[in-house]
C-alpha cells in the first residue's frame, strides 16, 4: 500500500471515523487490526514476525521488572541481544555474517531471509523495543501490561515505514489517555497530510531528478553539477522525510494520536550540534539519550574523553544504522568529527566571531553548516564509496561544462517552493513580529485560507500519479 | 455529555471537509460521466477524442476481447509502439487466406506484458497460428514497473490490481496541467506547444479490427514539407547520435529467459510461426550479444532477426517518424524480410 496514494488517504480518514464511532475500549485494538492489515498488505511473514517480536518483548519487560538484580541484568541483556541479533540478522548480513560465511566456504545465504521477511521498517522498531526495555530496566517507566498497546507501538501503521522514532512512554501516555474527540483532529491532521504531501511530492519529487541524475552520471560532468549538488540534496532530504513525517503526524492525529516531531527548521541551525537537535529529531534524540549518554556515563572517569569517545561511538553507530556499507560509517565518522571540532573550538570561535555583527555571524553560522551538511550527504546519496570518491575527485577538476543536460526547469521549480518553505521558516524563527501578523492575517481571512488550500490540494493532485518512494523508506 | 459533544465536533468537522472536497467530487463526477481514457465503459469504436493519450495496452486487449469471438484473430503482433508500424494489412499478404491478423501492441512494451497476453490468448483457447514479437534494443527487457497510468498492463491480462489501475488512471485526469491542456484545446480547438506533453497533437486513429495505427496527421505534415518535418524537431533528430556501434549491457534475466521459454511453450503447443524481430533504431544503438544468444536458443537462429546497429534502416534519418520510431515502409520491409525466406511456400 502506497502512503502517498489518495485511496490510501481515503482509507484512513474513513477508518478515523469508523474509530470514533467505535466505543473507546475497542478503539485500540481498531488500531492494531489496521495496522496488522497495513503490514499484511507489505508482506504477511513480516506480521507475523512482528506479532513474534513484539510477543518476546512484552514478556521480557514485565520479566524484567519482577526479576531480581542478577535475573533482571541477565534478561536485559538477553533482550538487547535479541533485538540487535535480530537487526543484523534482517538487515546487515550482507556486510556481516554472509562475508564470513563465504570465507569459511559455507553454503548459507543469510540475506536469502529478505525473501521471506522483507526488512520494511525493521531500523525503526528495533530502536524503539530497545529503547522500550532500556525504560523498563532502568525504572524509567513501568512496563506495558497490555499486550495489544505494546504491539500497536510498535505496528502503528502512519509510523511503520520511516518513524519518527517514537518514545514508548509518550505514545504509552496518548493510548492512555481518554480520548474524546477532540477538536480540531480531523481539520489539523487533513491539513498536517496535504502539507506533508506537498513538501514530499511537489517539492522533493521535482529535486530528485537531479540529485539521481548527478549519482548516476558522475564522470561526465562538470563541476558548476557538484556544486548545486550540495545545495539540492539537503533540500532534497529534508523535503522529501519532513514531508513523509508530516504526512504521519497528521494520519496520527485523525486518531487521536499526537506523534513526536521530528523537524524544527533545521537549516536555521548555526552549527552541526544543533543541526541535530533540529533535524530528525526522532532519531538523534533516541541516539543521544541511549548511546551517548550512557557511553559518556559508563567512561565518565575519562573526563572530558569520555565524551569524545561517546561521541565517536554513537555518530558511527548513528551512520551504520542508516545501512550497512562504508558510505554509511564514513558519513558518521565525519559528523562526529565535525561535532568534536565545534565541542573542541567553542571558546575560540566565540572569540573569533564576537568580532562580526549579530546578523553576519547568524548567518555565517547557517551558511557553514548547510553546505557542511550538504558536503557530507554525499556519502549518503553515493551508491557505494567509488562514487563518492570520484563525485570529490571531479570537484576539484574545476572543470564547468556549463551545458545542463536535464530540464532544469523542475529543478528551479523545485528550489523556488523550497527557498519560500525556508524562508517562512526563517520569519517564524527571526521575525516573530512579522510572522504573527501574518498569521493573524491568515486567521483573520478564510477566504486567503480555503483558496491556498485549494492551491495546495490542485499541485498535489497533479503529483499523484506514478510512484513515489521515500528515501528514509530503505532504512 | 463529553463523549456527545465529541461527536458533534467530529461531524461538524466532517461537513466541513466534505464540502471543501465538494468540487473534487465533481471532478470525479466528470472523470466518471466523460470516460477521457476509455477505461470505465464498453466500446465499439476505440477512435473517440484521440487527441487524448490512453492506454495502449488496455485499449488492445479491450478491442480484442470484444471482438476475439466474432473475428477469431490467430495471428499477432506484439511488441510496443515502434510495432504500431508493422501493418497487420502488410502481414497479411504473408500469412494464410484464412488467418486473421490483430495488432496487440501496447506503449513501452515489457516482455512481461507480451508473456501475459500470449498466455492469455492461450488460455481463453484461441488459436495462435502466427506472430511477430517486435523487441525493442533497450526497453523490452528493463525492470518492469507496473504503475505509470499510460504504460499499466490491463489487469484482466496481467495479474494487478483492477482498483490501483482505475485510481492512477484517475489521478491521470486531475493533473492541473492535463485539465488545463484538455479544457484550453476544447474551448479553442487549437494546439499549443505546452499541450505537446499532455495530448495527442497530430491526428491518428486505429483500425477497429486489426487495431492497426494510421498516423495521418504525422503522414501528411511529411507529404506537405518533409524537410520542414526534420527541422521542425531538430530535439528528436539530434546531430551528434552515435558515429560508432554502441553497445548496451546485457538486460535479460533468468526470470525473462523462463518467460520466454514458456512463450515458446505454448507457440509449440499451437504450431505457431513466429518472428522475433529487434527492430532499428535511431541511435543505431546494439542489441545486447548475450541477450540475443539467449533468445536465439529458446526460439532458434532462423526464428530471431537483429535489425539493432548500424545497417541501412539506422543509417537514413528519413527512416523515421522520430527517434524511436521507424516508418510504416520500414516496418513492410522487414515483414518482408523475415517472411522472404517461406514467401515462396504461401
Amino acid at each position: 500500500m502506497d502512503i502517498v496514494s489518495l485511496y490510501f488517504i481515503c482509507l484512513v480518514f474513513v477508518s478515523a471515523v469508523v474509530y470514533y464511532l467505535l466505543n473507546r475500549p475497542y478503539r485500540n485494538l481498531f488500531l492494531v487490526i489496521l495496522s496488522c492489515g497495513f503490514i499484511a498488505s507489505l508482506s504477511i511473514e513480516l506480521l507475523i514476525y512482528l506479532i513474534f517480536y513484539s510477543l518476546v518483548n512484552y514478556f521480557l519487560a514485565i520479566r524484567i521488572v519482577q526479576a531480581n538484580v542478577k535475573r533482571k541484568k541477565l534478561l536485559y541483556r538477553a533482550g538487547i541481544i535479541i533485538n540487535l541479533s535480530q537487526l543484523i540478522i534482517l538487515k546487515y548480513t550482507s556486510f556481516t555474517i554472509d562475508p564470513i560465511l563465504r570465507f569459511g566456504n559455507i553454503d548459507f545465504v543469510f540475506n536469502n531471509l529478505e525473501r521471506y521477511i522483507i526488512p520494511v521498517g525493521v531500523s525503526y522498531f528495533t530502536l524503539q523495543a530497545i529503547g522500550y526495555l532500556i525504560n523498563v530496566k532502568m525504572g524509567w517507566e513501568k512496563p506495558e501490561k497490555r499486550f495489544v498497546n505494546l504491539l500497536l507501538y510498535l505496528t502503528f501503521f502512519p509510523k511503520f515505514i520511516s518513524g519518527p522514532i517514537e518514545r514508548s512512554k509518550h505514545f504509552f501516555k496518548e493510548l492512555h489517555r481518554e480520548k474524546d474527540y477532540e477538536k480540531g483532529s480531523v481539520s489539523i491532521g487533513l491539513k498536517t497530510i496535504l502539507l506533508g504531501l506537498f513538501k514530499k511530492l511537489v517539492i522533493a519529487n521535482h529535486l530528485a531528478p537531479f540529485v539521481q541524475f548527478v549519482y548516476s552520471d558522475v564522470g561526465d560532468i562538470g563541476t558548476e553539477y557538484i556544486l548545486l549538488l550540495f545545495v539540492v540534496q539537503p533540500l532534497y532530504l529534508y523535503f522529501d522525510f519532513s514531508g513523509y513525517t508530516d504526512i504521519a503526524i497528521g494520519m496520527a492525529r485523525l486518531f487521536g494520536i499526537n506523534l513526536l516531531p521530528n523537524f524544527n527548521r533545521p537549516f536555521l541551525a548555526q552549527n552541526i550540534t544543533n543541526f541535530w537537535k533540529r533535524f530528525h529529531i526522532s532519531l538523534s534524540s533516541w541516539f543521544n539519550d541511549y548511546i551517548f549518554k550512557q557511553v559518556s556515563f559508563r567512561r565518565r572517569k575519562w573526563g572530558v574523553y569520555a565524551s569524545v569517545y561517546g561521541l565517536v561511538v554513537t555518530w558511527m553507530l548513528f551512520g551504520i544504522w542508516h545501512g550497512a556499507g562504508w558510505n554509511f560509517m564514513i558519513l558518521g565518522f565525519v559528523l562526529a568529527l565535525s561535532i568534536l571540532f565545534e565541542f573542541f573550538t567553542k571558546r575560540q570561535r566565540g572569540i573569533f566571531f564576537s568580532k562580526l555583527p549579530q546578523n553576519v555571524r547568524v548567518w555565517l553560522g547557517r551558511g557553514f553548516t548547510f553546505v557542511f551538511y550538504g558536503f557530507a550527504l554525499s556519502f549518503f546519496f553515493s551508491p557505494n564509496l567509488n562514487v563518492t570518491i570520484l563525485l570529490f575527485a571531479k570537484l576539484f577538476e574545476f572543470n564547468f561544462i556549463g551545458d545542463f543536460g536535464i530540464s532544469v526547469m523542475p529543478l528551479v521549480f523545485g528550489v523556488s517552493l523550497a527557498l519560500g518553505f525556508i524562508l517562512i521558516e526563517v520569519l517564524e524563527e527571526d521575525y516573530k513580529v512579522t510572522y504573527s501578523k501574518i498569521n493573524s492575517y491568515w486567521e483573520r481571512y478564510r477566504t486567503v485560507r480555503i483558496m491556498a488550500y485549494y492551491i495546495i490540494a490542485v499541485f498535489v493532485l497533479s503529483e499523484l500519479s506514478g510512484g513515489s518512494s521515500f528515501v528514509y523508506e530503505m532504512f | 455529555m463529553k463523549n456527545k459533544l465529541g461527536k458533534t465536533e467530529l461531524w461538524s468537522e466532517l461537513k466541513r471537509v466534505l464540502l471543501f472536497s465538494l468540487p473534487f467530487f465533481v471532478l470525479l463526477l466528470l472523470y466518471v460521466i466523460m470516460d477521457p481514457f476509455m477505461v470505465l465503459y464498453e466500446y465499439k469504436d476505440f477512435n473517440k477524442n484521440t487527441y487524448i493519450h490512453k492506454n495502449l495496452d488496455f485499449i488492445s486487449t479491450k478491442k480484442y476481447m470484444v471482438n476475439a469471438d466474432s473475428l477469431s484473430y490467430d495471428s499477432f503482433i506484439f511488441g510496443g509502439s515502434t510495432a504500431l508500424y508493422i501493418s497487420p494489412k502488410t502481414w497479411r499478404e504473408y500469412l494464410g487466406k484464412e488467418d486473421e491478423p490483430y495488432s496487440f501492441i501496447a506503449s513501452g512494451e515489457h516482455i512481461n506484458g507480451i508473456w501475459s497476453k500470449i498466455k492469455y490468448i492461450h488460455r481463453s483457447g484461441a488459436d495462435i497460428k502466427n506472430t511477430i514479437i517486435v523487441l525493442d534494443t533497450e526497453g523490452s527487457f528493463h525492470e518492469f514497473i507496473n504503475d505509470n497510468p499510460i504504460f499499466m498492463k490491463h489487469y484482466k491480462v496481467f495479474p494487478s490490481s483492477a482498483l490501483m489501475f482505475h485510481y492512477l488512471t484517475f489521478t491521470q485526469f486531475v493533473n492541473v496541467r492535463f485539465l488545463r491542456a484538455l479544457v484550453h484545446y476544447e474551448l479553442s480547438g487549437n494546439f499549443h506547444d505546452y499541450m505537446g506533453t499532455y495530448l495527442v497533437w497530430k491526428e491518428c486513429y486505429y483500425d477497429n479490427i486489426s487495431n492497426e495505427y494510421y498516423n495521418v496527421g504525422i503522414l501528411e505534415e511529411i507529404r506537405n514539407d518533409s524537410i520542414g518535418y526534420y527541422k521542425r524537431r531538430p530535439g528528436s533528430f539530434v546531430r551528434n547520435r552515435l558515429e560508432k556501434e554502441h553497445y548496451i549491457s546485457p538486460q535479460l534475466n533468468e526470470e525473462y529467459v523462463q518467460k520466454l521459454k514458456e512463450i515458446k511453450r505454448i507457440f509449440d503447443e499451437h504450431r505457431t510461426e513466429y518472428k522475433i524481430i529487434i527492430g532499428p533504431n535511431y541511435y543505431q544503438k546494439v542489441f545486447n550479444k548475450s541477450d540475443l544468444v539467449k533468445i536465439r536458443a529458446v526460439f532458434g537462429d532462423d526464428n530471431v532477426f537483429d535489425f539493432s546497429g548500424q545497417n541501412h534502416f539506422s543509417k537514413e534519418k528519413s527512416n523515421f517518424y522520430d527517434n524511436v520510431h521507424f516508418k510504416k515502409y520500414v516496418g513492410d520491409q522487414l515483414i518482408d524480410i523475415v517472411y522472404s525466406q517461406n514467401k515462396d511456400d504461401k
